[in-house]
């Protein structure tokens, strides 16, 4: 338990994305504490959600707080599922230098991030579920919560990449432009010693960036879906409480008639 | 004791002693919170006063007082963890105790600059005013309590902005955070005022609610009919929606190492 805490504060601290650790590989991200405390966060943000389910209620309805705390770790997960072997195939053929493992150690750490920033956002989440009736307002914070989450965790992947390439790059770097490397010392460079950091680079994207670029927004895409195969997860007040409903429309078309419920009534 | 809060209340208007921006950190949060809760206090309880100082009613005036520091520190707790967690993510984990003194000064800033306002608050009372009147005039000395805070943000976020340009984009996702969290609820701990014409209660029957969604209807409602202004409100919310996202990716821009 303290383990994965440990890996979780180092997770967002930006340890895991350090270049200097990244040029060595990816063995510095342990897969099953971090696996194990996404599971716990994305539950801490399933409770919050399945909360609407029992304020609403008469009598309240349990069954939907427990899924849906089973539900959010799974719609992260089962995306992942997906969408991985997609991302392992067309990265290893347009020439990425990663294995199927190491490409899992690079993504599990956005997905870390994405759902501790969710769960932190819990709190709030269960504040306005206790204190709202309004279904559409509820289920459209959730998807605006859910985007916040899923942007910064594009973000963290976005950086990993690029220092990743950084760590990549260097000795091509220094056959380039040997006269920076060993520029005249400085009194910054006295105060950092150790050795050169990469530099992350932003043009010239190799082939690694390019696929994650792509295949960030079939994530985006298929956890949309995701969320809306798995549905209910707040629950409508008016409808009896079901593992899952019947299949319909989908979730953009969704996102738009809340939408204009909740601006139309 | 009333002399000790004072001498505090000065040297935090004046930013001096224990509440220095560069003092040290022990010692000034739980002043700050003393601040908050007694000032908050005060002010609630002279904002009460509206709903009348006959005998039956003078727990309003405690209801009133103990909402305004609930208000803030509930609405603070609420938002803490998440602002917690992007600090983290941004880098920015050991300033945070700093930060953390930073956005409860605010607060303490927004409740001593209502308190020096309250006599003001009690004056208007007596001297007009229906119901709505006298929401609108604490509308107004929260507002011009807000805009004084800012000079403590300055003061104390203005170190930290130095150190890293961050500071300043997380300190608007805050505000963000805080103000859409408040809005809701001060609605929830409504009434803070008191209506003469009903009787004392802690939370108004029926209360709860969605603040957002009576702004939504109201506004729904005052342009029935006509579907290019509900138009206009989506692409609004849309750009909203947009601009949060643009300055979230700013603010968590991969940090740029020197180039020498």
């Amino acid at each position: 338990m303290v383990k994965w805490l440990k890996e979780l504060d180092e997770t967002l601290r930006g340890q895991k994305a350090d270049p200097r650790m990244l040029a060595e590989g990816t063995a510095h991200i342990q897969i099953a504490p971090l696996v194990a405390a996404s599971v716990v966060l994305g539950m801490i943000y399933g409770v919050c959600m399945g909360l609407y389910a029992v304020a609403t209620r008469t009598p309240p309805c349990f069954a939907q707080l427990v899924t849906s705390a089973i539900k959010v770790p799974a719609l992260f997960f089962l995306t992942l599922l997906v969408t991985f072997p997609s991302l392992y195939v067309f990265s290893a053929l347009l020439g990425v230098r990663l294995g199927p493992k190491d490409t899992f150690r690079l993504i599990l750490v956005p997905v870390t991030i994405n759902l501790a920033v969710l769960a932190s956002l819990g709190p709030i989440t269960a504040f306005f579920t206790l204190s709202t009736t309004s279904y559409p307002f509820m289920k459209l914070l959730n998807v605006l919560f859910f985007a916040v989450a899923g942007l910064i965790g594009l973000k963290i992947l976005l950086a990993m990449l690029s220092s990743l390439e950084a760590a990549q790059i260097p000795l091509a770097a220094m056959l380039r432009e040997p006269e920076k490397i060993k520029g005249p010392v400085t009194d910054a460079d006295k105060a950092t010693p150790a050795k050169p950091t990469p530099q992350p680079v932003s043009r010239d994207r190799t082939a690694a960036s390019k696929t994650f670029m792509v295949w960030v927004a079939i994530y985006a895409l298929v956890g949309a879906q995701m969320g809306w195969i798995l549905r209910p997860l707040v629950g409508s007040p008016d409808l009896p409480f079901q593992l899952f409903r019947n299949r319909e429309a989908n979730f953009f078309v969704d996102v738009f008639r809340t939408l204009s419920r909740l601006l139309g009534q | 004791m009333m002399r000790t809060l004072l001498r505090a209340i000065d040297d935090f208007l004046r930013g001096r002693g224990v509440f220095a921006a560069d003092a040290p950190l022990s010692g000034r949060l739980r002043w700050l919170l003393v601040l908050l809760v007694t000032c908050g206090l005060f002010y609630g309880a002279v904002m009460g006063t509206y709903s009348g100082l006959t005998p039956g009613r003078l727990h309003q005036l405690l209801y009133s007082g103990v909402k305004v520091p609930l208000l803030l520190l509930a609405t603070f707790a609420l938002c803490l963890p998440s602002f917690f967690v992007i600090n983290t993510i941004a880098g920015l984990r050991e300033d945070f105790g700093e930060v953390l003194r930073a956005i409860v000064a605010t607060q303490s800033c927004i409740t001593v600059v209502l308190a020096g306002l309250a006599p003001i608050t009690g004056f208007w009372y007596l001297s007009c005013g229906n119901y709505r009147q006298a929401i609108l005039f604490n509308a107004l000395m929260f507002g011009i309590a807000t805009v004084a805070a800012q000079i403590v943000v300055r003061r104390y976020y203005g170190p930290l902005v130095r150190r890293s340009s961050r500071h300043r984009q997380l300190l608007w996702a805050w505000f963000f955070l805080y103000a859409f969290v408040g809005i809701q609820m001060g609605w929830v701990l409504r009434p803070f005022i008191g209506d003469p014409h009903i009787p004392v209660t802690f939370f108004r029957s029926g209360a709860w609610g969605n603040a957002y969604v009576v702004v939504a209807r109201l506004v729904a409602g005052s342009v029935r009919g006509t579907d290019a202004l509900i138009t206009l409100l989506w692409l609004i919310a849309a750009a909203g929606v947009a601009a949060l996202a643009f300055a979230l990716f700013r603010v968590l821009r991969p940090r740029r190492t020197r180039r020498d």
